[in-house]
């Protein structure tokens, strides 16, 4: 009885847990969800028409763009206060 | 330099808002690339054979994770500082990512993104950064948290198309090498050079003031404290304040879950993923079109609401605004339930609803946060604020699963969205019972008046 005792906890995390997680699995999760941005993705290429590298590069370009921004930015203003 | 000379002193702009703009770029890579999840699964499961369950518990195993390590992860920040904790959750999280290239054996997705990957995004969540900003920001604390939150859903917006193009052009391996790189080569940098655990360590006080009348030198205005400030976290649940934030917390993970999960079948149900022309309140539309609109409406009003309701919660009652959040959501469900079942408006009541619900999806997120920071200090923040985003994340775990089998049990989401709709209402009860006046070091004057926490 308590050999069972102690493998409940084990079974439960191995098997109902993992159970559990499945189900959660097969009712979507919100960043898992493949139908969700395939469907996403054909409503993006019915309005966007252009070559996805182009697409790449213009939206790489605006990532870069952020940390870019920040440190210009810092470095104006210190310049500007030891200017001044 | 001086004045005696008579130039003109040019003042710097608050060191605050650098840390301000690196934690939204942080939230903004980190979650983009964890959001992006979903595209990869196709392509790795057509290589490697698995089914999409596989996948999906990875996924599942992650989001489980992330909710749990948020308090472990909030008290190493409190223990530590902010830069030490999501500095190096940022490394481990790029290199995970990239790790995920080398992906051959389910066993090893598992483990990186469901383990790895996800106690490391718990060490930059909008907890922990939410944390270090409150440090740094007390007038202007929901504003830069809500400034914060809205980096998450601008992170989704613009990385997850850049990986589904990357994707497109290359392969999943490719994609995951450059989203990994991504984090390693901008953020990690950023947050290394920029994050500072204290205003204090700079000589600056919260939001640049100057010290405030009543403090001691150099002690900084985390000194004017609420009643309930504590530095010992656990001694919060035995005050009012923080089961009402946390119930009406656990709701809005609900809440949101529920839906975003469920959207895709929703709008399905509604005729919007069809190429067909669709009746939108008084006018005919593509089905597509609208479903796309609808979409990015919503998104693009999450950044409104949640920059908004941090403003507005800066001037006015922050217990106010959280409770109207929770109502104006509660209203939407109520209103977008009511076009679909009785006014027969279809795809006009998912408009309806993002229009109403958009404002107030991830607004309640800077809410809470503030207003934890505003009641219990910043001493515990961490952990505080990660129990409460734990419980958010139950709830969120818990409608997931709910919400699905009441879908198979009905082959409807109306009782589903119905309970999700009525659970806000007494949400927004809770919210606005908070003592705030009372509790909150907004409305204490600058002598400490700090007790233990045993609130009513």
């Amino acid at each position: 009885m308590i050999g069972t005792g102690l493998w409940m906890p084990v079974k439960w995390l191995g098997g109902e847990l993992a159970s559990l997680l499945l189900r959660l699995a097969t009712h979507h999760d919100d960043i898992v969800d493949p139908d969700f941005l395939a469907w996403l993705k054909a409503r993006l290429d019915h309005i966007i028409t252009l070559d996805p590298w182009v697409l790449v590069v213009i939206l790489t370009a605006i990532v870069l763009a952020i940390p870019a921004g920040i440190m210009g930015f810092y470095i104006y203003q210190q310049w500007r206060v030891d200017y001044s | 330099m001086t004045g005696e000379s008579g130039a003109r002193q040019r003042k710097p702009v608050f060191y605050g808002w650098y840390i301000v703009a690196t934690c939204i770029f942080v939230a903004f890579v980190t979650n983009g690339a964890r959001n992006s999840f979903g595209i990869f699964v196709l392509p790795m499961s057509e290589e490697f054979e698995w089914s999409r369950g596989t996948i999906s518990f990875a996924a599942a195993l992650g989001f489980l994770v992330n909710g749990i390590t948020q308090p472990f992860m909030g008290q190493l920040l409190d223990r530590f500082g902010g830069r030490r904790i999501i500095v190096a959750s940022i490394a481990v999280f790029g290199v995970a990512t990239v790790a995920l290239s080398l992906t051959i054996h389910y066993l090893f997705l598992i483990f990186m993104f469901g383990v790895v990957s996800s106690i490391a995004l718990s060490g930059m969540s909008l907890n922990n950064t939410g944390t270090l900003l409150s440090r740094w920001f007390r007038r202007r604390r929901a504003t830069v948290v809500g400034l914060n939150a809205a980096g998450l859903s601008a992170g989704g917006l613009l990385l997850v198309p850049l990986g589904m193009y990357l994707l497109q052009s290359t392969n999943w391996r490719v994609t995951w090498v450059a989203f990994g790189i991504a984090v390693l080569a901008l953020s990690v940098p950023l947050a290394f050079f920029f994050l500072k655990d204290d205003p204090k360590d700079m000589g600056l006080s919260p939001d640049g003031d100057e010290e405030p009348v009543g403090a001691s030198s150099g002690s900084g205005m985390n000194r004017i404290a609420g009643m309930l400030d504590t530095d010992r976290w656990a001694e919060c649940f035995r005050s009012m304040p923080f089961w009402q934030m946390t119930i009406a917390y656990f709701a809005c993970g609900y809440t949101t879950a529920v839906l975003s999960v469920h959207f895709l079948p929703f709008a399905n149900s509604l005729g919007l993923t069809e190429e067909s022309e669709v009746s939108v309140l008084w006018f005919q539309m593509n089905g597509a079109l609208l479903a796309s609109f609808i979409f990015a409406l919503m998104m693009g009003l999450n950044v409104v609401g949640s920059i908004g309701a941090g403003i507005l919660s800066d001037k006015f009652s922050r217990k106010n605004m959280l409770a109207l959040v929770y109502f104006v959501r509660g209203s939407a469900y109520m209103l977008m339930l009511a076009g679909v079942e009785f006014l027969g408006l279809g795809a006009g009541a998912l408009l309806i609803f993002a229009i109403v619900a958009g404002i107030s999806w991830i607004a309640t997120a800077p809410l809470t946060t503030a207003l934890i920071a505003d009641v219990y200090g910043v001493r515990a923040l961490g952990t505080i604020s990660g129990v409460a985003f734990m419980i958010h994340a139950f709830g969120s775990f818990i409608s997931i699963w709910v919400a699905g089998e009441l879908f198979d049990l009905t082959g409807s989401y109306t009782i589903p969205f119905l309970i999700a709709g009525l659970m806000l209402f007494p949400a927004s009860v809770f919210a606005f019972s908070i003592k705030e006046k009372k509790y909150s070091s907004r409305y204490q004057s600058a002598e400490p008046a700090v007790m233990p926490a045993a609130g009513d």
